[in-house]
């Protein structure tokens, strides 16, 4: 289901001139895992205070066996000197999973050192919400029993509020407004727009090469190379399952947008069959080969077209300007005879 | 063709004191300036072999004939307008030299750089033009600086700016207007002349601009290609170096887990955007120079998201971009030239003070 954003985004981001706010650029959903990322990593504009503390980002959907079950750690972060190690979960909602909460708190040293290979330091476990959640987390959080520090991200700060013993990870930071960095820009679960909005600029990239063909799988993985490159070993483990989820989610929504008519006259989609092992796009149309001037005219075609599929309009370009510079050589005024 | 680097040095040398080049296999007017484009070649295999069956392919594509000299990474192509020698020592950053009227030497490369994918011009950034003010006495310099597809018609005190100076004092001009705060933007530095010569070995009249395009008077060829490698070098340091430190990589790991590798690219605009429509609308107009196909999501007046097609390559080139600068997100299959460019046109067509990403 698609979550509409709040009003709290809704202040976040004003309105556009254009009279109505556009959706986020990236899922609210996806926010707080992102901003874990460049909260360690840094990204472009964004701080890197877990950075600056000595932490690296270690490995993303982590899967490890606890003494109460196996919990997939959305972030693991870990520091050499001294060593310390941070399982970090991203919760865009208000509730928290008791069972998921347990789990994290029962992450011990010797467990995860003995599925990965990390330094030898205690286990802290960081929850990142909104800050308008702040008091509900921490809610579930002593209903499950774990103490667990909470990143707090508002429009345009972060901070890292320590649980006991963790006083040594307080930070607070300024952000930009606008987004994260887009390092996860769409999960198995994000809505067909989303989808859609990174696989149209992979079937353009596709025919400016002048591609005839290429297969679902490919482009999945160009787009959305976190969740599709998975090892052979891995088949029927999570990932596995989340990129098999995404590829047939990119077929659904191929599928959908050849039928229209913005795009039937541009490419057509082959479903996978007795003889095809993956559903393949099938570019008809490509400006690549024109000559200069209608090539441009061909990419600024099919990007009218997308922006109509995308969003609904098209925008009004800004009309063209005078240039005193040209005005003056075109009416031969200031040259030289 | 029995014909090395040395001889190929010899020649053109011989050329630019006017000697005749009669019996040597070059057609077409030869002139005394020896001209040299830097191209990027962005192959499947990094290897001499791999870049001349390119070369030869392009030839045939031109109706043009192509040879393989004695090196395995020299060749000649000609026609009957003219020849070039393709130099692809570096497999990635070809220099094409030429004796040929420069009308046949840029056409033919802006024709093979615009229709095909694996080809770019080499896009030097500020300070890799900057740094060839050291080689020798700067005695002309030119800018062109021209922000109508990216700043409105009107509030903005500088949009286009021309001016080239010739003299002893070129350089001293363009750091005036450089550090004027109204025209600081537009002070692009987008060609400069030094005056370079090394005793026992000759002099020359070097000419260089931001698109990697070269041309040399004087009566040493090697004084102009080691010049001119040494420039191509550093670019290819410095794409190669972009690469390194911002292209994201995702891994799978045994413990099932995920590795990240790699940063987002951050540019930062010294000069705020003031009308984010007409920014946006020619930053993503898929027309040169940036050639950015993109539909922004427009998040607020300052914030918009944009999976971008760079159409110089045939790759999605996600980008962030708000009043204060741009995020941009170097895919493994992206090419640090696409950040080359964008920062060098960004120089040309918005604010000339812009600093390129630090490479690794």
């Amino acid at each position: 289901m698609r979550v509409e954003p709040s009003s709290h985004l809704q202040h976040e981001f004003g309105r556009c001139r254009l009279g109505r706010p556009e959706c986020p650029p990236l899922e609210r959903r996806l926010w707080p895992l992102n901003a874990v990322i460049a909260l360690v990593r840094g990204g472009a504009d964004w701080p890197k205070p877990l950075g600056d503390k000595g932490f690296r980002i270690h490995r993303l959907e982590l899967p490890l066996v606890t003494a109460t079950g196996v919990v997939v750690v959305d972030i693991f972060a870990v520091r050499d000197e001294p060593p310390q190690l941070l399982a970090c979960e991203g919760k865009s909602g208000n509730n928290l999973e008791v069972e998921q909460a347990r789990r994290y708190g029962s992450l011990q040293t010797d467990d995860v050192r003995r599925q990965t290979r990390v330094p030898n330091g205690p286990v802290r476990v960081v929850y990142a919400c909104f800050q308008e959640s702040r008091d509900r987390i921490r809610m579930g959080l002593d209903a499950a029993g774990i103490g667990a520090s909470l990143i707090l991200l508002g429009a345009d700060e972060a901070r890292l509020e320590p649980t006991v013993g963790a006083e040594d990870l307080a930070f607070n930071v300024k952000v930009p407004l606008g987004s994260p960095p887009r390092f996860i820009p769409v999960d198995p679960e994000s809505p067909d727009e989303e989808y859609r909005e990174i696989l149209i600029p992979e079937i353009v990239a596709a025919a400016s090469q002048s591609v005839e063909h290429v297969t679902v799988r490919t482009l999945v993985e160009r787009a959305v190379p976190m969740w599709t490159h998975f090892a052979g070993a891995q088949v029927g483990r999570p990932r596995d399952q989340a990129a098999r989820r995404i590829h047939g989610r990119a077929v659904d929504v191929l599928t959908a947008l050849a039928g229209t008519s913005e795009f039937r006259d541009y490419f057509e989609i082959e479903p996978a069959g007795r003889d095809i092992v993956d559903a393949v796009v099938h570019i008809i149309k490509s400006p690549a080969g024109y000559a200069a001037q209608g090539e441009t005219q061909g990419w600024q075609a099919i990007q009218r077209r997308a922006e109509r599929s995308l969003r609904g309009r098209v925008r009004k370009v800004p009309p063209g300007q005078l240039s005193f510079e040209d005005l003056a050589r075109e009416e031969q005024v200031g040259t030289e005879e | 063709m029995p014909l090395d680097r040395d001889d190929l040095s010899a020649v053109f040398s011989h050329a630019m004191t006017g000697g005749d080049l009669e019996g040597l296999p070059i057609p077409g007017r030869i002139t005394s300036r020896v001209k040299t484009v830097a191209v990027e070649a962005n192959l499947d295999e990094d290897s001499a072999e791999r870049a001349m069956l390119r070369v030869a392919r392009l030839a045939d594509a031109a109706g043009l004939r192509f040879e393989q000299l004695d090196d395995e990474s020299l060749a000649l192509v000609s026609g009957e307008r003219g020849a070039i020698f393709v130099d692809a020592l570096d497999p990635r950053f070809w220099l094409v030299h030429s004796l040929a009227q420069s009308d046949f030497l840029h056409g033919l490369l802006r024709e093979a750089v615009r229709s095909t994918r694996d080809l770019d011009w080499c896009w030097l950034p500020r300070h890799l033009i900057e740094d060839f003010r050291h080689a020798g006495n700067v005695e002309w310099f030119k800018t062109d600086f021209e922000a109508d597809q990216l700043t409105p018609a009107r509030g903005d005190p500088a949009r286009r700016l021309r001016v080239q100076l010739e003299g002893d004092g070129a350089y001293r001009l363009l750091q005036l207007i450089s550090g004027q705060v109204d025209y600081s933007h537009a002070a692009a530095l987008t060609a400069m002349a030094v005056e370079f010569s090394a005793p026992d070995v000759g002099t020359i009249l070097e000419v260089a601009d931001y698109k990697g395009r070269f041309a040399a008077t004087g009566n040493s060829f090697e004084l102009h290609v080691g010049l001119v490698s040494r420039m191509v070098r550093a670019y290819a340091e410095y794409v190669r170096g972009i690469e390194r430190r911002f292209a994201l990589e995702w891994t799978s790991e045994e413990d099932g887990g995920l590795a990240l590798e790699g940063e987002v690219v951050g540019i930062t605009f010294v000069k705020r955007v003031q009308d984010f429509d007409t920014f946006l609308a020619g930053l993503f107009s898929c027309r040169d120079p940036f050639r950015l196909w993109g539909v922004p999501r427009r998040v607020t007046d300052s914030f918009a998201s944009v999976e971008a097609v760079d159409l110089h390559v045939g790759t999605v080139l996600p980008i962030d971009i708000s009043a204060d600068g741009l995020r941009v997100y170097l895919r493994d299959d992206s090419c640090g030239n696409s950040v080359a460019r964008l920062v060098a046109n960004l120089q040309h067509r918005y604010d000339a003070t812009i600093r390129a990403p630090i490479p690794a």
